[in-house]
């Protein structure tokens, strides 16, 4: 088990990709770390650079503030579970298992008891003597982790290794991951492109895209306090709504504007950063959205704009509504149970302090909901 | 059957008969399209082996005029009472466990070490295949020019530097080293292109993975990739045993199975005795007894490799 630490990594394939931009942070000892972003964000890239697979173009790699950018895995005595396919095909389920410590020299009694012990902890004694092709999707990646976790590794990298099974027993593996890792404080990073995987399981994540890392923080911090319009979007369980307003205006201390031709309002907290902008990027989660249907009256002081609906999702608890707003798509989620038909005409409202405001140009974060809570960028330099 | 159809029009006919019709119907189509290529087979394959078979119990010789004879097994009996069977299947079993076992230990280096390459793999594995590709006629001619005692380029370059270079396929000693060493240059790009098609079917994940796990290349090479090419070691193997058996024009080229008889292997005695002493009898012996002997060899090789298998296995894969 060790602390992490990046300090301003860097990856070029070649001489046109930069797959990872003067990155660094810090993981620290027995945390449970996630790296989330989509295909292509490098998150991948900065996984296997702590993994040792992938040469560190410019930049360090520190395990317990001593550098280890030039050390083998071996050296660095980590364990890495793959997305798939990563078990030694003509072996068998404790052969997998015990090969970390056949090639460490351990004696045939103490493979069996290490090997013995990860099997019952993962529940896959049973599969001992299978081989890969003789086991399922879900049967084979508990190999692999356990493959892992036999030697106790200073650090336990994970390559997406439950995307590819299916839901219900991802759901499943998640749950174990998690305690496991809490019971073996193991320092663990998990890289992923699914956001209720990052949500679940870390303590802390870090969001790339393109390369660059947008943002570090606890999970609430990321959902609720998105640094970007990027990463409201890509974090959470549904998208964020995005609005773009033009021509905003003043008139009694609140600012409105111009959104596909219709007249709304603006957050209030945007207020003080609206002045002489011109035009804002307005943004509000799904769940946030309250659908007003004809002969009903709208809640007061919100924002509002009126569309058509184009498809409802029942999603047993809650009600999924894709709204068409002229040529924007808006997203809601109803809990109550209501029918909608196909282009029925609706009123979509926003609580004031439900709405974000982004700006146009950067995309960074400039208001919350609530005007009190403070800005997330401040959060990005602390991480 | 044709006097009942025209009941069989008006009422549904039971289920049984049914399906006894179409089953004679499917087997007569059956029948109709595989009989061109049976009648191909028949004519070319299994006639010739039949009359071979026939022949080798016969004293059958063309160049004499003597009315053929039954003579039961007296063609093998001779054949194995004399020294020159015993020496030229000494010389076949050289081409099978030793040129072969060389062939796959220089197919696998060629093959690990064509993997590495990371730019231009395809053009490299592409030149290495080019003396699989000649004709053996030509394989043979352009090692005897190489190898000339007198003018080769070879012993040019030998004496030049100092040695006192061998006749290479004139001479005793090295005559069969020289057979091999060509049998091995010729056929070891086909296991290397066998076993990198295995190296390449390895996922890229599993190096890495033993990467992690600590394994260093000797570990790797010795516990990963050599029993993940297994099947294709086997394989390779299997398929160059057989053709081991069929070397001949090599020989035929340089060193006519000399000097004296010591590099004649089984297909080349076969040859000596049936088209240079017309004794069709004793040659058609000869080639049922390389028969036997290449059924039971792959068998044996390939019934060991399926024990071993199931043995580790525990189960279908």
């Amino acid at each position: 088990m060790a602390s992490i630490e990046l300090q301003n990594v860097n990856k070029w394939y070649g001489n046109a990709i930069h797959a990872v931009r003067d990155i660094s942070f810090k993981i620290e000892d027995g945390e449970f770390f996630g790296l989330l972003g989509p295909s292509g964000s490098g998150k991948t890239s900065v996984l296997r650079m702590l993994a040792g697979l992938e040469s560190v173009t410019e930049g360090d790699i520190l395990f317990d503030g001593v550098s280890v950018t030039d050390q083998t895995p071996q050296q660095r005595n980590i364990a890495m579970v793959f997305e798939q396919n990563a078990l030694y095909p003509h072996m068998t389920a404790r052969q997998n298992i015990g090969y970390p410590l056949k090639i460490r020299g351990k004696s045939k009694d103490e493979m069996d008891k290490m090997v013995g012990d990860v099997a019952r902890m993962l529940h896959i004694d049973h599969l001992i003597d299978r081989r890969a092709s003789q086991m399922s999707g879900g049967q084979q990646q508990r190999v692999a982790i356990a493959r892992a976790l036999v030697r106790r590794p200073n650090l336990l990298c994970l390559d997406e290794p439950i995307a590819h099974l299916d839901t219900l027993l991802r759901a499943r593996l998640r749950g174990e991951l998690k305690r496991l890792q809490r019971s073996l404080g193991t320092t663990s990073v998990i890289v992923t492109h699914d956001p209720i995987e990052a949500m679940t399981m870390t303590d802390r994540l870090a969001v790339m895209r393109d390369g660059v890392l947008q943002q570090i923080g606890s999970p609430d911090d990321i959902h609720n306090r998105p640094v970007n319009a990027f990463v409201s979007q890509f974090f959470g369980l549904h998208s964020m709504n995005l609005f773009r307003v033009d021509n905003l205006k003043e008139s009694a201390g609140a600012f409105s504007g111009q959104l596909n031709g219709t007249h709304v309002d603006v957050p209030r907290s945007a207020t003080g950063y609206a002045n002489g902008l011109g035009q804002l990027l307005v943004g509000c989660r799904p769940h946030a959205v309250i659908l007003v249907k004809e002969g009903e009256t709208p809640p007061p002081d919100t924002f509002r704009l009126t569309g058509r609906v184009y498809v409802a999702e029942p999603l047993g608890e809650v009600t999924l509504v894709t709204i068409q707003v002229g040529d924007l798509t808006v997203q809601a989620l109803d809990p109550r149970k209501r029918d909608y038909a196909i282009d029925e005409e609706v009123i979509v409202t926003v609580p004031q302090s439900a709405l974000y405001a982004f700006d146009t140009g950067t995309e960074a974060t400039i208001a919350f909901g609530s005007a009190d809570e403070p800005l997330p960028t401040a959060d990005l330099k602390a991480g | 059957m044709t006097d009942i159809a025209p009941t069989l029009t008006i009422s549904r006919p039971p289920a049984g008969e049914r399906a006894k019709r179409e089953k004679a119907a499917e087997r007569r189509s059956t029948m109709i399209l595989l009989a061109p290529a049976l009648v191909f087979l028949t004519l070319m394959s299994i006639w010739p082996f039949a009359y071979l078979l026939y022949a080798s119990f016969t004293s059958y010789q063309l160049a004499i005029p003597i009315p053929i004879e039954w003579v039961g097994l007296d063609n093998f009996t001779k054949l194995m009472g004399g020294a020159r069977f015993w020496s030229s299947l000494g010389i076949t079993a050289i081409f099978a466990l030793v040129a072969v076992p060389l062939q796959i230990l220089a197919g696998l280096g060629l093959a690990m070490l064509i993997n590495s390459i990371s730019r231009g793999r395809e053009i490299y594995a592409s030149l290495f295949l080019i003396p699989m590709m000649l004709a053996p006629i030509i394989v043979g001619f352009s090692w005897n020019l190489f190898l000339n005692p007198i003018y080769g380029p070879l012993n040019a370059l030998l004496r030049s530097l100092g040695f006192q270079p061998p006749a290479w396929a004139q001479s005793p000693e090295w005559a069969l080293p020289t057979l091999v060493a060509v049998d091995v240059w010729q056929w070891t790009p086909l296991v290397m292109i066998i076993l990198l098609a295995g190296l390449r079917s390895i996922p890229p994940r599993v190096f890495e993975a033993a990467k992690v796990d600590g394994s260093n290349r000797v570990q790797t090479f010795f516990n990963i990739i050599l029993p993940m090419l297994a099947p294709y070691m086997v394989v390779a193997f299997v398929l160059r045993f057989i053709d081991s058996f069929k070397v001949f024009d090599i020989i035929y080229i340089l060193t006519r199975g000399g000097p004296g008889t010591s590099t004649q292997n089984l297909a080349y005695y076969t040859y000596d005795v049936g088209f240079s002493r017309f004794q069709f009898g004793s040659a058609g012996a000869l080639s049922i007894i390389q028969l036997v002997l290449l059924v039971v060899g792959t068998t044996v090789i390939l019934s060991a490799v399926r024990r071993r298998s199931a043995a580790g296995e525990g189960g279908s894969r």
